[in-house]
């Protein structure tokens, strides 16, 4: 390999490496963002007594509050979220939270079953999980297609905060970001 | 014997039908030109279509053409096409008299269709010396069902009876699929239509020996809809089609659900393929479509469809089509003149009505045409009328309905715009739970109607939610996009416009391109200035 060559490639990592670092810097932007109302949309219920309806959970949850997760993948990550989630959902019955998972995908029929077998190994008995039929999910929610997981809490029927992860950018120190989010979020409706 | 008695014996013996001589149906007038038809059903014999479905039961017979016959039967009996299933289960016995199975399936297709299927049953009951142990318990539960063996009681007893006899069946023979196909309907399906919730068990068990059971898929769809769970009806709507690759009514199956899921891809498409299939079956049966009794539905709902789509010159063929044959489909054929903005094709429909002397629902439909086109004062007298019906049977939901909607629309172009969006937001309320009322895609229809009056009274919180109440309960709704767009493009929420966009061409990606132009300027024009534009 000649010189020249060797400090093309050399050269040509470097950028590389800037330009990881460089989009790794920026958080992942997707969805409401605080102080938007998250408007009505149905989805089609894969789990719990709903099974199988097309179901609009934002119109039941009014006033409440409520965690709202858009995922694109059934993944390990987001079944500990999921689990956490099931479990807050039995702590803060008297704050009447409620919380859902849509998936987003163009193939509702294929994906049902998997949703199930997930929601099994996850243990999430209480957390209703749904998919949506459209990859960039309902419009209005502005959902980004590099976006594995949006995460929206609202309240009074508006976002109060908003987290977007990558694939991968759900670790379990996010995932305990927003658990404490919720606990605010609960605590402020007591 | 008379000389013409003589020449229909000859005939018969010509023809091979031996069955004929023994039997006493009550079409087997020997001494007429009818000898030629089938004499239980009627009909002229059958012929085996290639690829129609891919059930197979093997029965006892050496006859191979007789297998053929009663699997055609089959599948034809799992479509409810009764017609075609007594045709193909007579030809069956034609071709070997003596089986006993053959017999038993032309009782079936004959108990749905017509003639006299009891004389079918006994003939089976005589052959039952020949049956194998299994087609034994078959038919015996069949004879217990119905009566036909001594003692077995009242028909409560009688049913017990023939579940006894079908358990026993399946205890020794549990991949026999038509034993778990008739034990479902003695649990409970018996009506067909998905039947109850008891018979779903037995139709999951026979999918389990045969995923492509076309009578149990079928069942399936239509339970699940019944069930309100249309999406868990999905795969069986999709195994349905697979089965039956050369039968329409499987095609049509998956639009009860599809429109219920916003689906109309799979709707529009997979009605024309029954479409198609019904014409060329027409054709080469020499049935006429009024005879055809699915037809008229499955063309309905390709309407339906087509309008939902905006594929206005495909519904106007289709309209074509069922004027030729004199089937009616008015109210379709009005929501298709009203969305393609023909205006006097609509009111010819409500005058229609008026000859018919339901004067309501001309009254309503005239009322629509005139709102549609901006001319409230046409309109007035019209909702009047509704009125006055209204107060003598304020029990009438449909009047009510009609009234709201009318009356909604009415005080929106008459500048009394917060009443009129309260009065048609009290309808979307009043119906969004409708489960009936969504049916073929008509969840979303008064929450357009809310969200096109709040857009063009210029009220775009109201319109908003309205469209997107729409949106949730038809994905596919392309006004409720359009107006989406529109109403984003006004607030300079330039994102979420062209997601609506995207999605409002989606919806309508085979119309027109002057038709979409043409709403996008209709739904953009507030109410004043349409009426500035009036003559």
């Amino acid at each position: 390999m000649s010189r020249t060559r060797l400090l093309s490639f050399l050269l040509l990592g470097l950028l590389g490496s800037f330009a990881v670092r460089g989009f790794g810097d920026q958080p992942c932007r997707s969805g409401l963002q605080s102080g938007q109302r998250p408007g009505p949309y149905s989805a089609l219920v894969a789990t719990g007594p709903l099974r199988g309806q097309s179901h609009c959970f934002i119109c039941e949850t009014e006033d409440r509050p409520a965690v709202i997760i858009f995922a694109r993948n059934l993944s390990e990550p987001l079944g500990k979220l999921a689990h956490q989630l099931d479990q807050a959902l039995t702590q803060h019955k008297q704050a009447a939270l409620r919380a859902w998972i849509t998936f987003l995908s163009n193939d509702q029929t294929s994906l049902d079953p998997k949703v199930v077998e997930w929601s099994k190994q996850h243990a999430t008995g209480n957390l209703p999980l749904a998919v949506f039929e459209d990859l960039d999910g309902p419009p209005a929610y502005r959902l980004a297609r590099d976006a594995e997981v949006t995460v929206l809490l609202s309240q009074r029927q508006r976002v109060v905060a908003n987290f977007a992860f990558r694939q991968g950018e759900l670790t379990e120190e996010r995932v305990r970001e927003i658990l404490r989010a919720l606990s605010t979020l609960v605590a402020n409706k007591k | 014997m008379g000389s013409l008695r003589l020449t229909s014996w000859l005939t018969l013996a010509l023809l091979g039908l031996p069955a004929l001589a023994t039997a006493a149906p009550v079409h087997a007038t020997l001494g007429n030109v009818r000898s030629i038809h089938l004499p239980y059903c009627g009909l002229m014999p059958s012929k085996i279509t290639p690829n129609l479905c891919v059930v197979k039961y093997p029965i006892t017979t050496t006859s191979k053409e007789c297998q053929a016959f009663f699997d055609q039967g089959l599948g034809y009996f799992y479509s409810y096409v009764w017609m075609e299933a007594a045709r193909s289960f007579e030809t069956a016995v034609r071709k070997d008299p003596d089986c006993p199975m053959a017999w038993w399936g032309l009782n079936r297709a004959l108990e749905r269709y017509k003639g006299n299927h009891l004389a079918a049953l006994k003939k089976a009951q005589e052959l039952l010396p020949r049956a194998s142990h299994r087609e034994n318990l078959l038919i015996t539960a069949r004879l217990q069902e119905r009566g036909l063996l001594p003692g077995v009681g009242n028909p409560d007893a009688r049913k017990l009876a023939a579940i006894k006899t079908l358990d026993t069946l399946l205890a020794l023979y549990d991949d026999d699929e038509e034993g778990w196909y008739y034990r479902a309907q003695l649990a409970g399906g018996a009506g067909l239509f998905g039947g109850q919730v008891s018979a779903v068990p037995f139709y999951k068990a026979l999918l389990r020996v045969n995923p492509l059971h076309p009578g149990a898929n079928h069942e399936l769809v239509h339970f699940y809809e019944n069930f309100r769970r249309p999406a868990l009806g999905w795969p069986y709507a999709e195994n349905y089609i697979t089965s039956s690759p050369g039968i329409p009514h499987a095609f049509h199956m998956q639009a009860h659900l599809a429109t219920r899921l916003g689906r109309w891809d799979k709707t529009s498409d997979r009605s024309s393929r029954a479409i198609d299939l019904e014409r060329a079956y027409h054709r080469d049966m020499n049935v006429k479509p009024p005879d055809d009794f699915q037809y008229s539905h499955h063309l309905e709902t390709l309407m339906r469809s087509l309008t939902h789509d905006g594929r206005f010159q495909e519904a106007h063929e289709l309209k074509k089509e069922c004027e030729h044959l004199n089937f009616k489909q008015y109210e379709p054929w009005f929501r298709l003149h009203i969305a393609e903005r023909h205006w006097d094709e609509a009111l010819q429909i409500a005058a229609e009505y008026r000859k018919k002397t339901d004067k309501q629902t001309a009254a309503y439909m005239a009322a629509l045409v005139y709102l549609c086109r901006g001319e409230p004062e046409r309109a007035a007298p019209e909702v009047a009328v509704l009125q006055e019906a209204y107060q003598r049977g304020r029990s009438n939901k449909t009047l009510e309905n009609r009234l709201s909607e009318t009356q909604g629309l009415l005080q929106c172009q008459q500048g009394q715009v917060d009443a009129g969006l309260k009065l048609l937001a009290r309808l979307v309320a009043r119906t969004k739970d409708d489960y009936s009322h969504h049916a073929w895609g008509n969840g979303a229809y008064y929450m357009e109607a809310w969200g096109i009056a709040a857009l063009k009274a210029g009220r775009l919180d109201a319109a908003e939610e309205a469209f997107l109440e729409a949106l949730a309960h038809d994905p596919g709704c392309f006004h409720a996009a359009l107006g989406l767009q529109i109403l984003c493009e006004q607030q300079a929420r330039t994102e979420e416009a062209l997601r609506y966009a995207e999605l409002a061409q989606r919806c309508w990606r085979r119309a027109a391109p002057s038709d979409v132009s043409a709403e996008f300027l209709a739904l953009q024009k507030p109410y004043h200035e349409a009426r500035r534009d009036q003559p």
